[in-house]
């Protein structure tokens, strides 16, 4: 692992165009500078120190303990294990993430905006519990069918591009404004912390399978776990609005 | 402030407690008592949960509201003159906000490591991260357009996925479930807060647009764009092995 010196030096290179990009479209296309200089300043070395450590720790503690934990499941392991780690993770990151919980309000919202459903504050926030544990479960079964996948070596682009041929139909069929809430709401159940673990479950998985890959058949889960949602997020909104 | 720096702290909690419940059970039950690689995991979980709520107590205080009032002020030039060249402006910031955000997106930076230690440096981290980020831009900008155009979610979306479903094809295989994450890698702690903002702030703006029905749909966008781009750049490199000077390739080109 480089030293931490350089390690800052890195995220600052990597922070560089986003500073230029913010700072020229300021000063060339608005033609002024923010009130606020300190505050700012303060909160962008803020983010310096944060990104380089949290890349660091991603990369010393996630990927390795997964990786590991991956590797010591197919090696002594019962396959149900295997699955039991894989729902366990994706239900277990998603069903507390803030920002699940977030659109999950929003998309209630979105769904009863619909004239022909109306609903007060009670069945608003039940429905958003309801979208939350059900993202959860999709997301931990979508992870279930990404580590099936590589121990029967299926291609992932078989099980992830009629995934997104039905998002492409249900967008260019239906304008309604939740289909733009439940396709941006893939991203929601996947975080900065629960995305490396889904990795490393892949990656340490097809290591250890005669035959398996690690590049090419270990990625690949986190595309299921980010379509899941959007698919789960538009299945109910039609069983809701189709319904009785 | 320090009730922020607070809240921030315990979203972070949130986000973390549920993960280290799991994998401390699972780990129990099948990983050897290791004390290097615990001490390792524990070290590594401390600079995660500080460096998580420090990022995010940085983005709310700087980059989400530089990002939402420069979006708000191109939005409000639209409205006001209406030209193709302020439309031009505030699709331009979407395309290079979305770029250079995906550029420091830690889940990517650290998986772009952990490739060019799978691939033994064949596939460059800042290679793939360039293409990633590209890729994020555009589609940001077609969402950005999106927006200011008024145009349907499924107009752009069908031939993205259409592009998509080609590229998969000729792509090397050996590349295409990397290419197919890397859309859902990039969509986490920087980018998705950033398009939040500038959806809202654009759609709050401009008359006639709702920021709950015109707000969404550009995470979408950016994520396939991502995609996509990774899947064009790997089949170019591929075909054409000399383009790229300098190219490790790992497998012969049957010359």
């Amino acid at each position: 692992m480089r030293p931490i010196a350089s390690a800052f030096a890195a995220t600052l290179r990597d922070m560089l165009p986003i500073i230029v990009t913010i700072g020229l479209f300021q000063a060339l296309v608005l033609g002024r500078w923010p009130e606020d200089a300190l505050m700012l300043a303060g909160g962008s070395v803020a983010a310096l120190i944060g990104l380089t450590l949290l890349v660091r720790g991603l990369e010393s503690s996630l990927f390795p303990v997964g990786e590991a934990l991956a590797d010591a499941m197919a090696r002594r392991g019962h396959p149900l294990w295997l699955m039991g780690f894989a729902f366990a993770l994706g239900f277990g990151g998603a069903v507390a993430e803030p920002a699940l919980a977030a659109v999950a309000s929003q998309a209630a919202r979105a769904m009863v905006a619909d004239p022909a459903f109306p609903a007060d504050d009670a069945q608003l926030s039940a429905l958003a519990l309801k979208i939350r544990l059900g993202v959860s479960a999709s997301l931990g079964l979508a992870l279930v069918l990404g580590v099936w996948r590589i121990l029967k070596g299926w291609p992932v682009a078989a099980l992830a591009l009629p995934g997104y041929w039905v998002l492409a139909i249900v967008a260019t069929a239906s304008d309604a404004p939740f289909v733009a809430v439940a396709l941006d709401a893939g991203t929601a159940a996947t975080s900065a912390i629960n995305i490396p673990l889904m990795l490393a479950l892949g990656i340490g998985l097809s290591s250890v399978l005669r035959g398996r890959n690690a590049l090419a058949d270990g990625f690949g889960i986190v595309a299921l776990a980010s379509l899941a949602p959007m698919l789960l997020f538009l299945a109910t909104a039609f069983m809701l609005v189709d319904g009785p | 402030m320090m009730e922020f720096i607070a809240r921030e702290a315990m979203r972070t909690g949130f986000d973390l407690a549920p993960i280290l419940v799991v994998i401390g059970f699972f780990a129990l039950r099948f990983l050897p008592p290791d004390k290097a690689l615990r001490k390792r995991a524990l070290t590594g979980a401390a600079y995660i949960a500080i460096g998580l709520t420090l990022f995010r107590v940085g983005l709310e205080t700087a980059l989400l509201p530089l990002a939402g009032s420069i979006a708000r002020d191109l939005a409000a030039d639209i409205v006001e003159s209406g030209g193709a060249a302020q439309a031009m402006a505030l699709i331009g910031f979407a395309v290079a906000m979305g770029a250079t955000a995906a550029l420091i997106e830690p889940t990517m930076a650290a998986t772009a490591d952990r490739v060019r230690d799978l691939t033994g440096g064949s596939v460059r981290p800042m290679v793939l991260r360039l293409a990633v980020a590209t890729g994020f831009g555009l589609g940001l900008g077609f969402g950005g357009m999106r927006l200011v155009y008024g145009l349907p979610l499924g107009a752009v979306v069908a031939p993205l996925v259409g592009v998509m479903t080609v590229l998969a094809l000729v792509a090397p295989k050996r590349l295409t479930p990397l290419a197919l994450d890397s859309g859902a890698i990039a969509t986490s702690v920087v980018t998705v807060p950033i398009i939040a903002v500038f959806g809202v702030a654009v759609a709050e703006t401009l008359p006639g647009r709702s920021p709950l029905a015109d707000g969404f749909g550009m995470i979408v966008l950016a994520m396939i764009g991502s995609s996509v781009s990774v899947l064009l750049i790997a089949t170019l490199v591929d075909r054409f092995p000399a383009r790229r000077p300098g190219s490790r390739k790992d497998e012969g080109d049957g010359e």
